[in-house]
């Protein structure tokens, strides 16, 4: 508080009488108010300050003892309001001498007067107040608590000085607008005389209800109103004359800056309450006002990769609602078009053939996908709207390209295929990792594409053949694949995958039993190797011969062996030969050197007659296998081509004694075309007589849940449930319908055109 | 509709009561039933092909003849050229007929009534369906659908059973012909199935075609493809759309 040193020239010795009157009292009081006010630094002793205390309060409480012994029950209120009075007629002609000056100073000049004369004021005045505690506790109290709104604590009468100079144009509040447009512009001011002054307008603000309450209508009045007006002009002049003059890359910048430069400007000195409309008016300016040059600017941003562009194009428009919308549009019709491009380069301008080549085909997709999905995490900061564009966009292109065509079974197949060459031990990839990557990716493709269910039975047809042949690279990842295909489509998905390993390890066991019981049983006839595997009819994606065979006699006791074996395990299973899936090896005998043929059932049922004979015709060949004219002829060509069969006279083969050969195994176990091409189409026919029953299926699942249900919504439900699986066709769909109508699980509902009902 | 009740008010007197009214002579069940005996077979208690074809030359109407359709309807026939007692004697019972004369009078009634009335149309229309499948099939083979397309769909267009109706608006009266599907049509709609080689016609095609006659615009422009018609006729809007657009 005060200094303890003396005071230095106004003695408050004197105090006046307990009795005196106003003018004496206020004599005596107004020394004391006007050093408080004026020189205040020089202090005040805190004798002098009781004194004066003690003088108010012995003013208030003896005229009221009075006032009470006369009966007058005013009294209190006119003494108080005496007091008040002088000191609202001190404070203004304290006032006039300081607007003057203050009406003679401009600007920066003008403000730090203000500041100054503000600090001193509200420190005096903050001192007062405690000095007239007594006035302000009893007397104005109670005026304001009758409902006089004039009346407020002394403290509060600053707000004369404020007005009488902003009421000349609003030359404080200018005076600080001036300044920031001068910082806006570069110049280095003084922000902390600028808070002073802005701090100056919060406090100055009055809660009539309560005083106590921080009010911020002076401040908004007298400054934020213009303030946000001067800050959305010069925002507006000045982000037209930057993009006349500097690209749209640049604008993005300084627009991020300035954004910046504001939020900051709220916290260095202005209230944290403007914040918000001073953010959303510079966004209007800066964002929304030029977000059709932004979008335009969208694509090339693109088209040359500038990632912090992009960014910042991102991060500006994402305030803004409407902001981000036509940006993903625009992104979406990037994405696929990069992709369309992509494989139509592939197979255009670069001629792969992506059948034989079904690596380059998912490589390509997959490039696309990766370099946009890196662009929606770091430009986009992962947003949802983004990632819901690419994905959209690469489920067309996936599905749809140049490579497909018009087949939505094609990519599909493609990719299926790939997996397939990626689980083959063919496939190099060195570290088991790699293969898991790999796998990973074909997982992303898969996730768009529209048609799973072709997927999933080329995807079966390879593992079948993958498993049968033994050339699959490992469990592990044939069991990681699966994993990932059954996270992603569910148990029903995989559930026959999962079967199809089952059947071979139980075939596995049961191979090794059989030849426990052959060992036993037939020791001493035992030259023929024989593994078999059993598979469920329904999990493997395998047809059994077209045409008869006739078993050949070498072969028959272990088929009979094994038949009967078999039978006595489970009895009542049917066992169907597979002998189109069938391999063996034979022994050379004939030749010097001892060769082991690996061939087919049928290579092995032709060479097997050569045991009888060294000459043998085309008919006697196909008399002794059963095999058909047409098949026979393709088997007869891979003999003949590998040198083991001669084939000089029309329809006669030899047997070539000569047959020589740099590998003691001699592999002339080939395809033959006919096998080759059925595949695909094969497939493609099992998966359209499959979605015939989904279809119907699905139809009649609702049709029973839902009881009646029109057209459109019965097709539109369908199409939600099965897309997972496929994207069936409205007029498929309409069949099932119509199927369903015919076998009576759907009738119409009468009088209503396109209303079905289930039939229980 | 109204005129029509006018001019041919049997047609109209689907209900026993009102016929009771103007035939007071209540048909004689055993008139009814000794023609039965007249035209069926030997062994059986039914009239078959043989039986039906002698009728027919009693009645004085062609077997093909569309009218056919109609008796069959009202005597519950269950199969071309088969007849019983029961359905036979209630039928003409119904009818109100009890001799030759009178029978070959309510032919003439019927053939009218089928031609005009819709909703009589309608019943012997949905009827002809099943009368004309074989058992235990669930649909009718193109050309014997085609047969009795040929039968009904002209009497109908020419008398007013398939005039057109619009659906939205409520003025259909009186432009009958005009907007609606025309007679020239049936033959594009067989050249279709033919085109198409259909080998049968379902139930519910067999049913909706009649609605379709109905709502379809001349030009075939205002089809609905969204409704829940039958795939065979949104092909066959195609088809006469372009028919349209190319003669």
């Amino acid at each position: 508080m005060a200094s303890s040193s003396s005071t230095t020239d106004i003695d408050f010795a004197n105090m006046p009488p307990r009795t005196a009157d106003l003018e004496e009292t206020w004599a005596y009081l107004s020394r004391g108010v006007e050093h408080i006010m004026t020189n205040f630094e020089l202090g005040l002793s805190f004798k002098g300050y009781t004194s004066l205390y003690s003088t108010v309060y012995n003013y208030c409480t003896s005229t009221k003892m009075h006032g009470k012994l006369d009966g007058n029950r005013t009294g209190a209120n006119l003494v108080g309001s005496d007091l008040y009075n002088k000191l609202s007629l001190y404070f203004i002609s304290h006032f006039k001498g300081m607007i003057e000056k203050a009406n003679s100073l401009e600007d920066i000049d003008l403000l730090r007067y203000y500041a100054d004369e503000w600090s001193r004021y509200t420190r005096g005045a903050n001192y007062l107040n405690r000095l007239f505690t007594y006035l302000n506790r009893y007397w104005v109290k109670r005026e304001r608590d009758e409902g006089k709104k004039g009346v407020y604590q002394v403290y509060t009468w600053k707000i004369h000085f404020f007005m009488h100079i902003q009421k000349d144009n609003a030359k404080l509040s200018n005076a600080v607008l001036k300044m920031i447009t001068q910082q806006r512009n570069g110049e280095v001011v003084d922000q902390g005389l600028i808070k002073k002054v802005v701090d100056s307008f919060v406090s100055l603000g009055l809660d009539n209800a309560d005083p106590n309450k921080e009010c911020l209508d002076i401040y908004k009045e007298q400054f934020e109103a213009a303030f946000l007006s001067a800050t959305e002009l010069y925002y507006k002049t000045e982000s037209e004359a930057f993009l006349a003059a500097h690209s749209v890359s640049d604008y993005l910048k300084k627009a991020e800056d300035r954004l910046r430069e504001e939020e900051n400007r709220v916290e260095r000195y202005l209230h944290n309450k403007t914040r918000k409309e001073l953010v959303s008016k510079c966004e209007h300016v800066l964002i929304r006002e030029h977000a059709e040059l932004m979008w335009d600017s969208f694509q090339s941003l693109l088209d040359f990769d500038k990632d912090e562009d992009l960014q910042r194009m991102y991060a500006l428009l994402s305030r803004i609602p409407e902001g981000l919308e036509p940006l993903r549009k625009r992104f979406e019709g990037h994405v696929k078009a990069a992709g369309l491009a992509s494989i139509e380069k592939l197979v255009g301008a670069d001629g792969v053939n992506v059948d034989s080549e079904a690596k380059a085909y998912v490589d390509a997709l997959l490039e696309v996908h990766r370099k946009n999905s890196e662009t929606v995490s770091r430009s986009f900061k992962s947003e949802a709207g983004f990632a819901a564009a690419l994905d959209k966009a690469c489920r067309e292109f996936v599905n749809r390209n140049a490579a497909t065509g018009t087949s939505s079974t094609k990519s599909p197949e493609l990719i299926a295929k790939h997996a397939d060459m990626l689980l083959r031990k063919s496939n190099k990839m060195a570290e088991e990792e790699d293969l898991e990557t790999a796998l990973n990716r074909v997982m992303i493709l898969f996730k768009y594409l529209e048609d799973k269910d072709v997927f999933q039975t080329f995807y079966t047809t390879k593992l079948s053949k993958r498993l049968i042949h033994g050339v699959s690279a490992s469990d592990e990842a044939e069991a990681s694949m699966i994993s990932k295909l059954k996270e992603a489509c569910g148990f029903e998905y995989t559930n026959k995958l999962q079967r199809m390993f089952t059947d071979m390890s139980l075939s596995k066991d049961l191979t090794d039993s059989f030849k426990e019981r052959m060992a036993q049983t037939h020791a001493d006839d035992n030259d023929i190797t024989f593994s078999v595997m059993v598979l469920g009819t329904n999990f493997w994606p395998l047809n059994p011969p077209t045409h008869d065979f006739v078993i050949p006699q070498e072969i028959v006791p272990t088929y009979d062996r094994f038949q009967r074996f078999y039978q006595m395990k489970h009895s009542g299973r049917k066992l169907t030969w597979l002998w189109n899936y069938s391999k063996n090896e034979l022994r050379t005998n004939y030749t010097n050197q001892k060769y082991i043929l690996m061939t087919s059932s049928y290579q092995m049922a032709v060479l097997l007659q050569y045991n009888k004979n060294d000459t043998m015709s085309l008919d006697e060949l196909i008399t002794a296998t059963a095999v058909s004219k047409e098949i026979l002829t393709q088997v007869l060509a891979v003999l003949v081509k590998a040198k083991v069969l001669v084939n000089e006279e029309s329809e006669q083969y030899d047997l070539n004694p000569g047959f020589k050969s740099k590998k003691i195994r001699v592999n002339l176990n080939q395809p033959i075309k006919a096998e080759v091409k059925a595949e695909s189409s094969d497939v493609l026919k099992a998966v359209d007589e499959d979605r015939k029953y989904v279809i119907q299926a699905t139809i009649v699942r609702i049709m029973k849940a839902r009881k009646t249900m029109k057209n459109q919504a019965l097709i539109q439900e369908v199409i939600s449930q099965i897309s997972q699986r496929f994207a069936p066709k409205i007029p498929d769909i309409k069949k099932a319908i119509e199927t369903l109508l015919e076998k009576e699980y759907i009738e119409r509902v009468e009088g209503s055109k396109d209303t079905f009902a289930y039939v229980a | 509709a109204v005129d029509a009740y006018f001019n041919n008010p049997n047609q109209f007197a689907s209900s026993s009561k009102s016929r009771k009214q103007e035939q007071p002579a209540a048909p004689s069940t055993s008139k009814i039933n000794a023609l039965f005996d007249q035209y069926k077979d030997e062994g059986g208690d039914e009239i078959s092909i043989d039986g039906t074809i002698k009728l027919c030359q009693d009645l004085g109407v062609d077997p093909e003849d569309v009218v056919m359709l109609a008796i069959a309807y009202e005597l519950k026939s269950p199969r071309i050229g088969e007849w019983n007692r029961q359905g036979w004697s209630e039928g003409w019972k119904n009818i109100g007929a009890d001799s030759l004369p009178t029978m070959t009078a309510s032919a003439s009634k019927l053939r009218k009534q089928l031609s005009s009335d819709p909703k009589y149309f309608a019943k012997v229309y949905a009827y002809t369906f099943e009368f004309a499948k074989s058992e235990g099939q669930r649909s009718l083979p193109t050309d014997t659908a085609q047969a009795f397309w040929g039968l009904l769909l002209p009497l109908g267009l020419q008398g007013g059973a398939l005039s057109h109706v619009d659906e939205d608006e409520d003025v259909s009266m009186g432009e009958t012909g005009n907007d609606g599907f025309k007679e020239e049509h049936v033959q594009w709609w067989f050249d279709f199935l033919n085109e198409k080689k259909l080998k049968g016609v379902s139930k519910d095609t067999w049913s909706m075609f009649r609605d379709f006659i109905r709502t379809i615009d001349s030009q075939f422009k205002k089809y609905d493809a969204e409704a829940a018609w039958p795939s065979t006729i949104d092909e066959f809007v195609d088809y006469a759309r372009n028919r349209a657009g190319t003669s």
